[in-house]
């Protein structure tokens, strides 16, 4: 998936890049409203991240703009003008949502996944479709998160990719490479660093005992396998 | 709100301003009616005075008189003749006998043309007073006629005929001395026919009012003197004042029964000026008057003009105070706009540093290993601290806007329990390190309409609270339950608690119990303000409870269900 | 021996001082004796026809004696009243101012003046004052300016207030009043400035009337003047104010006698009919007439007309018995004469004529002439011109025919007779104001004998 990100304040669209990034997306970054327009016509991004105190054209206007080209994108408008006026405006131009300044990582991650889903509802074509199962774990890609009993995990969209990997390849060892290869897509020059950080994550997240992984086991110095 | 301002100016102004002229003008009417009547009433003494003067030629006419016939009244007609031709003041007389015959003009003798005319004249005069007394009709003043004379008898009775000033004073036992004025004539006026003794007779004939002066002699005739009206007026005006370079700045005009000018002194008046006043000349003379004229011009206006101008003057000064308050409401409105500005200007300037604090730390705090527990610590340290910041960031813009009443809340789907928790997650590390317990009790599961934000900023309050000043406790307690609309958390810490006392006044704005220097805890004293304004707003309210130890506070909100 | 001598010097003394004083000449004024008051009575025809009752002309003729010396007249209390209306702005006021003071030069320091301005109010110039200080007078004079309203009346009635301050029998009181417009403040009427006259008069106070101009009203000026047996003056011009001026105060100068009564009882049937010219009282068969003063050398006369009934011839009867009382100004003492008059009756009508009292007739005529004039004047004023002018000219052709009869009073008919036709010939309205005054003027000279 991709998702465009106007922001113009430095650090905070850095930062935005580096959360979607984390989160398996592919991200394009603008400065400014004339900027977004021109990677959105040129890139079409899946989903839209908007702050609205631009330079040039304010988010407002790339909303319209882009709304009027495309009803269904989702927008996020994120923004420091937390006003009734400016959700109320903001929203009625059509955005999906609106996130507060100063935000919680947490909370942007949250919201974004919610957005997610509702764009894997209408069409993924590079995503995972169905439903599977790893281990004793059921993950549901269209609603990012997985089911175990009756307890749901939340997942990210790179996670969900990750672990389709795994349930696709199940005794296999995955090295590094593959898992680049599949779950980050060309643009991206993770460090192994970063990987096993991710699978780190995820496992505090799914397994039962995260030091004792059941379901992604370690390979070490070749890489990670799920073992049904 | 500008408008009403501006109305409830524009009545301070109005109203005072619109009392005072109207005050004004009825103290002004006033002024002048009794400035009016006090000049009438000085006009009308020196009318009165003229008056006394023309009384005072009467009064010495009737001396003359009364000595003429008192002291050895001739009898024979011709020593009456002689005594006529000889006394300007008389024009005729008649004189009638006990038996009311006439004894001058001698009936059976030749009369004069004159004496002839004068006997037609005074008809009707002699049979008034030889009339009996209790057949008297009352005599009624009439009015001169030109075309036919006639005589109109006026009476004028006793006392009426009391002069100003100079008391009538005769007695009947007078006509045998000579005259020595002591005693009052009153106390025999009433008996018999006595008012028929002596006294004026005024009527009307030709040229105007006549008088005839009547008394009995000391041998009991009637004697009537008809005074020469020409010499009597000519009189009259040789003793009223008349214009000796001494410059009068009145006029005042003495006129007969018709209206005709006698005699005037003063100066002009304006053309077609009115008098100012008018008095009728005392008996015998009542239907002459005198009239006063001003010659300045009335000063009526001034009393009017002033008392314009002081509603004028207030007028003017009530405006001028009213725009300056307006201006002054208008600045300190603006000014509270400004300074709204500002704080938006400034929080919006403060989010995102903030922003970026937070999200830089938690991004580092993603790509911590679990084997830098003390890294992570410390990052945890500089993110609860950027919450906190944000917290009071936003306590203040609440409470700016609070102010302003431009709060609103936004009621979204979602579960307390889950918000309590996350609340209560984002002060875990700082009350692990205060050894503060923190226990949940959920029982709000329900999927409610709430306002996130609000209910966040207010547990977010509420909990700091118990940060800085039940530090000295061991836990916190909270717990949710659910009826209905209504949701009810309460919040409880074993701190040194609030008494009864400060209970109500904590929700004060600015209140801090302890507001000294030394007192080492940091507040602002206005987030319990801002926690129940919150609450309020969402139809809810906080309220300290009673508690043996500690603070316990129930906040309660309205939280309709929400069919998923 | 000493005594006797001494006696007999002063009885030679006094003699020779009597036959000086008797023998010389009286260089003094006096004249030897008092001077007297002359009473003249008379019928114009002392003879009458017999058999038919008839009427005559009774005359009672005062004349005043002759004053030495202009030193010796009596003291004068004069209060000068002037119009100061508007009208007499200019050349009138101007004028009247250089008159007036004209006249306070000829008074003497034991005379006394007022001076008093009306207008439509009055004002008092000069009160009743000494003539000490001629200058302070003249100056005040001067001060007088003309505007407002005219009230006459009121004039006159402070002009008398001020004379009563030093009235005395012993002076010559009078008020001299000039005018020159309608009086139309207080009682404007003849009737009422006559009354006012008669009451002044009763008090010794005549007030002599100057009319100036064509503005004033003649009858009013003539009724005041003739009820106080004043002079009056008919002024065409200004310029000639002073010298009437002069005149009356020339006739005010020269009183003789004052406060003059005149009785006169008719007798034996003769019948009091009218006095012409005067006013009197007739109360039966009596007469009672009054004079306010007589000027030095000037005669006033009464002139009676009288019933006489048929008598036979050969007949006489007393007409009346005439007793005048008068106060002699120069002796200051009250005086009286007496007199009365008989008539004779003739058959012969030639006899009647031929004893006609021409002095008397002659001034029978000129009242009956005067008396005429004040009809044809009421004729003119009631709009009959042609019957006034007729009276006027009938009155003219009399005048002639008697001019013959009494040929003492020839030139003095004869101006009469040419007096009347002017007046005839002056009825039209553009002269009627003036011949009106002048009629006035003239009537009442005849009938007072007024001497200007």
């Amino acid at each position: 998936m991709k998702v465009l990100v106007a922001e113009d304040e430095d650090l905070i669209r850095e930062g935005l890049v580096e959360i979607l990034t984390s989160e398996g997306y592919q991200t394009i970054a603008a400065e400014d409203g004339q900027q977004a327009l021109q990677l959105f016509d040129a890139e079409h991004p899946d989903f839209i991240c908007l702050d609205i105190m631009m330079p040039g054209m304010n988010g407002y206007d790339v909303c319209k703009n882009i709304r009027l080209q495309n009803q269904h994108i989702p927008i996020i408008f994120i923004s420091a003008k937390s006003e009734e006026i400016d959700r109320v405006v903001g929203l009625e131009l059509g955005a999906d949502d609106f996130i507060m300044k100063p935000f919680g990582v947490k909370e942007v991650i949250a919201r974004i996944r919610a957005v997610t889903r509702r764009c894997l509802a209408h069409s993924d074509p590079d995503g995972v479709q169905q439903a599977f199962t790893l281990g004793d774990l059921r993950i549901i890609p269209g609603e990012l998160r997985a089911l175990r009993d009756e307890q749901t995990i939340e997942l990210s969209y790179r996670e969900v990719n990750i672990l389709h990997l795994f349930a696709e390849r199940p005794g296999q060892v995955l090295d590094r490479d593959t898992l680049f290869n599949h779950c980050w897509g060309m643009d991206y020059f993770p460090s192994s660093r970063t990987l096993d950080q991710h699978i780190s994550k995820l496992r505090k997240r799914i397994e039962i005992d995260s030091k004792n992984p059941l379901i992604i086991q370690t390979v070490h110095g070749r890489g990670y396998r799920y073992n049904p | 709100m500008h408008i009403r301002l501006t109305l409830i100016l524009a009545i301070i102004v109005l109203l005072p301003v619109i009392m005072i002229t109207w005050l004004g003008y009825q103290y002004a009417n006033e002024e002048q009616a009794m400035q009016t009547i006090r000049y009438n009433r000085l006009l009308q003494q020196n009318l009165k005075e003229t008056d006394r003067l023309i009384q005072s030629v009467i009064y010495k006419r009737e001396r003359a008189m009364t000595q003429i016939i008192a002291s050895r009244f001739p009898t024979p007609s011709d020593a009456i003749r002689t005594l006529i031709r000889g006394n300007s003041d008389i024009k005729n007389i008649f004189m009638l006998d006990a038996d009311k015959q006439l004894l001058h003009p001698p009936a059976l003798q030749p009369l004069s043309r004159a004496e002839q005319t004068f006997l037609q004249k005074t008809q009707r005069l002699r049979d008034y007073l030889t009339m009996p007394a209790k057949k008297q009709p009352r005599p009624k003043p009439t009015t001169a006629d030109l075309s036919a004379p006639r005589t109109s008898i006026q009476s004028v009775p006793k006392k009426s005929a009391r002069l100003l000033g100079l008391p009538l004073q005769r007695k009947r036992a007078r006509l045998a001395n000579s005259p020595a004025d002591n005693e009052s004539w009153q106390g025999q006026a009433e008996q018999g026919d006595s008012h028929l003794e002596q006294g004026w007779l005024t009527w009307f004939w030709e040229r105007g009012l006549n008088l005839l002066y009547f008394q009995r002699d000391r041998a009991g005739n009637l004697v009537g003197i008809e005074l020469d009206r020409a010499k009597l007026i000519a009189d009259i005006i040789a003793e009223l004042p008349e214009n000796n370079g001494a410059a009068l700045d009145y006029r005042i005009a003495l006129l007969d029964g018709k209206d005709e000018l006698i005699y005037q002194w003063g100066r002009q008046p304006r053309a077609g000026a009115a008098p100012l006043t008018t008095i009728m000349l005392s008996a015998p003379l009542s239907a002459w008057k005198l009239q006063f004229f001003t010659t300045t011009p009335e000063k009526s206006n001034a009393v009017y003009l002033s008392m314009a101008a002081a509603a004028t003057a207030v007028l003017l000064l009530l405006t001028a105070l009213a725009f300056y308050l307006h201006r002054e409401s208008g600045r300190d409105m603006r000014e509270a706009r400004q300074r709204m500005n500002f704080v938006n200007q400034v929080s919006h300037e403060l989010r995102t540093p903030l922003t970026n604090i937070r999200m830089y730390a938690e991004l580092l705090d993603q790509e911590l290993d679990d084997e830098q527990p003390a890294v992570r610590k410390r990052l945890n340290i500089i993110v609860g601290e950027s919450q906190r910041l944000s917290r009071l960031i936003g306590n203040v813009l609440t409470f700016a806007r609070q102010k302003n009443r431009r709060l609103q809340l936004h009621p979204q789907p979602g579960i307390i329990d889950a918000c309590i928790e996350n609340v209560i997650k984002s002060f875990s590390e700082s009350f692990d390190k205060k050894s503060i317990t923190i226990a949940f009790d959920g029982h709000a599961g329900e999927r409610v309409l709430f306002d996130g934000d609000c209910l966040e900023q207010i547990l977010n309050n509420l909990i700091s609270n118990v940060e800085k000043y039940a530090c000295t406790g061991r836990y916190l307690a909270i717990a949710s339950s659910q009826q209905q609309d209504l949701t009810t958390i309460i919040i409880e810490d074993d701190g040194p608690g609030i008494s009864k006392a400060t209970g109500e006044r904590i929700f004060h704005e600015f209140y801090r119990a302890d507001n000294s220097l030394t007192n080492k805890v940091a507040g602002t004293g206005i987030g319990l303000t801002i926690a129940r304004d919150l609450a309020r707003k969402h139809q809810g309210d906080l309220i300290l409870l009673q508690s043996a130890k500690g603070a316990k506070f129930q906040l309660q909100l309205h939280t309709p269900k929400v069919s998923s | 021996m000493t005594i006797s001598t001494s006696r007999q010097r002063r009885l030679l003394h006094a003699v020779c001082c009597a036959v000086f004083v008797f023998a010389g000449m009286p260089v003094s004024a006096k004249p030897i004796g008092d001077p007297q008051v002359q009473l003249n009575v008379g019928l114009d025809t002392p003879v009458m026809l017999a058999g038919k009752k008839d009427k005559a002309y009774l005359k009672i003729g005062l004349t005043g004696y002759t004053l030495q010396n202009r030193g010796d007249r009596a003291a004068v209390n004069v209060a000068i009243v002037l119009d100061q209306s508007g009208s007499m702005n200019g050349q009138k006021i101007q004028k009247a101012k250089e008159a007036a003071k004209m006249a306070v030069n000829l008074l003497r320091k034991d005379d006394i003046v007022s001076i008093i301005a009306y207008s439509d109010h009055v004002q008092v110039v000069v009160p009743s004052t000494k003539v000490q200080d001629k200058d302070a007078v003249i100056r005040a004079i001067d001060r007088l300016r003309a505007v407002g309203s005219t009230a006459l009346f009121a004039g006159v009635s402070k002009g008398a207030k001020e004379l009563q301050k030093f009235i005395e029998k012993e002076r010559v009181n009078r008020i001299i009043l000039l005018s020159d417009g309608l009086a139309n403040v207080g009682p404007s009427s003849p009737a009422e400035l006559g009354d006012l006259g008669s009451a002044l008069a009763k008090m010794g106070i005549s007030v002599s009337t100057i009319g100036l101009g064509l503005g004033y009203n003649e009858d009013l000026m003539v009724q005041l003047a003739m009820r106080s047996d004043g002079n009056h003056a008919f002024v065409e011009n200004a310029r000639d104010l002073a010298r009437i001026f002069e005149n009356e105060f020339n006739d005010v100068l020269s009183v003789v006698a004052q406060d003059v009564h005149i009785e006169i009882r008719c007798r034996d049937g003769v019948k009091p009919m009218r006095v012409l010219g005067r006013d009197a009282e007739i109360i039966g068969d009596k007469v009672v007439a009054k004079l306010n003063q007589l000027y030095s050398d000037q005669e006033k006369y009464v002139l009676l007309e009288v019933e006489v009934p048929a008598t036979a011839p050969k007949h006489k009867r007393q007409v009346a018995d005439i007793h005048v009382q008068y106060t002699d100004m120069m002796q200051g003492k009250h005086k009286q004469l007496t007199d009365d008059v008989q008539v004779a009756f003739s058959q012969s009508a030639a006899t009647v004529t031929k004893r006609i009292n021409r002095g008397i007739k002659g001034a029978a005529v000129e009242q009956i002439s005067a008396d005429r004039n004040t009809q044809a004047l009421q004729l003119r004023d009631k709009g009959k011109v042609d019957e006034a002018r007729k009276l006027l000219l009938d009155n003219a052709a009399y005048l002639r025919q008697n001019a013959e009869l009494v040929p003492e009073q020839k030139s003095k008919f004869k101006a009469l007779e040419k007096y009347n036709k002017e007046a005839a010939g002056g009825l039209d309205k553009k002269t009627w104001s003036r011949t009106r005054k002048s009629l006035r003027k003239k009537t009442y000279e005849i009938e007072s004998q007024q001497s200007y």
